[in-house]
């Protein structure tokens, strides 16, 4: 036995003991304090599921340092869950719009597109129409119709004279016109309706421009 | 309208000099084309400019003579005039017609109350026409349409 060599005395004191303090380390304190809470935390997950009591709990352990009314406008407490698990949280609902029904329509969709493909004269399925702010789609339908409507009928009228200046210009693109341009022009306006005055007319205007 | 202004003032001018006789002429072909004067200003100006200069004088006016004669001969066709307009319409178109051909000319139709006559020569190819040979105060327009080399 050496002098250096500890003695066991059951005699001696342990100071700390004495003193009632804790021999261990603080950090394996702290890593021991914090499993007691985590197994604290799992206890409450599945033994409660009332979201009133959880929300009690974040008040009044004031864990997040933060004010009700702030921690609402965030998040609407009644609406908040956490034992819910997060793939359940729906953030349309969360943020109080309505969502849509993504599935529902996408099927819908195809099943309409391919009715279309398979009989077109058939199809009596909805069609897939823009309707803006402000518009009423179904107001607004038969006065569109109508202005369609309109829009062709007019179409005939003012076409002619127009493509008859377009060719008109061509004709004189060479700067000679010849007998085979002129033969095509009588042909076109007779095609078109055209008279010899207003070919007149409209051969004025081209050249002028 | 250019066109038969531009011969007149070439025919006032033939021997370099102008006269009063002349001048006067010239007035009242402006009359009978019912030419503006500021229609009538342009073409005289080119003129001017560009073939006045080039005039040697060797007589005293005697142009004025000329331009008479065939003012005379112009306005005598009178009935002729169409068919002649016509037919010139449809002979250019065979050899080709220019866009400033068928402007001036048809502009000259037109002075001349011919002009719709002139287009059907040359816009209408089922029109029938008869060829004429143009009389010679229409030497102008036919030189216009490049049917008269301008020596001729």
């Amino acid at each position: 036995m050496f002098i250096d060599e500890p003695v066991e005395d059951e005699d001696d004191v342990d100071p700390f003991e004495a003193l009632n303090v804790s021999t261990t380390a603080p950090a394996a304190r702290g890593a021991s304090l914090l499993d007691a809470l985590g197994e604290e935390d799992d206890d409450e997950d599945d033994s409660s599921e009332d979201d009133g009591e959880v929300i009690a709990t974040l008040e009044m352990g004031g864990m997040m340092e933060m004010d009700e009314e702030i921690v609402e406008s965030v998040i609407p407490l009644n609406e908040t869950g956490l034992n819910e698990e997060e793939e359940d949280v729906d953030p349309f609902e969360e943020l109080g719009a309505v969502r849509p029904n993504v599935i529902e329509s996408t099927n819908t969709n195809v099943s309409d597109a391919l009715a279309a493909f398979m009989d077109e004269d058939e199809y009596q399925g909805p069609e897939n129409t823009i309707v803006f702010e402000g518009e009423g789609a179904t107001e607004d339908e038969p006065i569109e119709q109508e202005e369609e409507i309109q829009v062709e009928a007019e179409k005939p009228r003012a076409q002619p004279e127009e493509l008859y200046r377009y060719l008109l210009e061509g004709v004189w693109v060479d700067d000679v016109l010849d007998p085979a341009e002129v033969a095509l022009m009588a042909r076109k306006r007779r095609d078109l309706g055209i008279s010899f005055e207003t070919h007149l007319k409209i051969l004025k205007q081209v050249l002028h421009d | 309208m250019s066109v038969l202004f531009r011969h007149a003032l070439d025919l006032a001018w033939s021997d370099g000099r102008l006269s009063k006789r002349g001048a006067i002429l010239l007035e009242n072909f402006q009359e009978i084309l019912e030419l503006s004067d500021s229609q009538r200003s342009v073409v005289e100006e080119k003129h001017h400019l560009q073939v006045i200069p080039h005039l040697i004088p060797r007589g005293l006016g005697s142009g004025a003579s000329t331009l008479d004669q065939w003012m005379t001969s112009l306005i005598d066709l009178e009935d002729e005039l169409p068919r002649h307009l016509v037919s010139m319409g449809r002979q250019s178109l065979e050899t080709g017609i220019s866009k400033q051909a068928w402007i001036e000319v048809f502009a000259a139709a037109e002075r001349m109350e011919c002009g719709f006559e002139f287009a059907r020569g040359v816009w209408e190819p089922e029109f029938e026409v008869e060829i004429l040979v143009w009389p010679e105060a229409l030497d102008p327009i036919a030189k216009s349409l490049g049917l008269l080399l301008e020596e001729e």
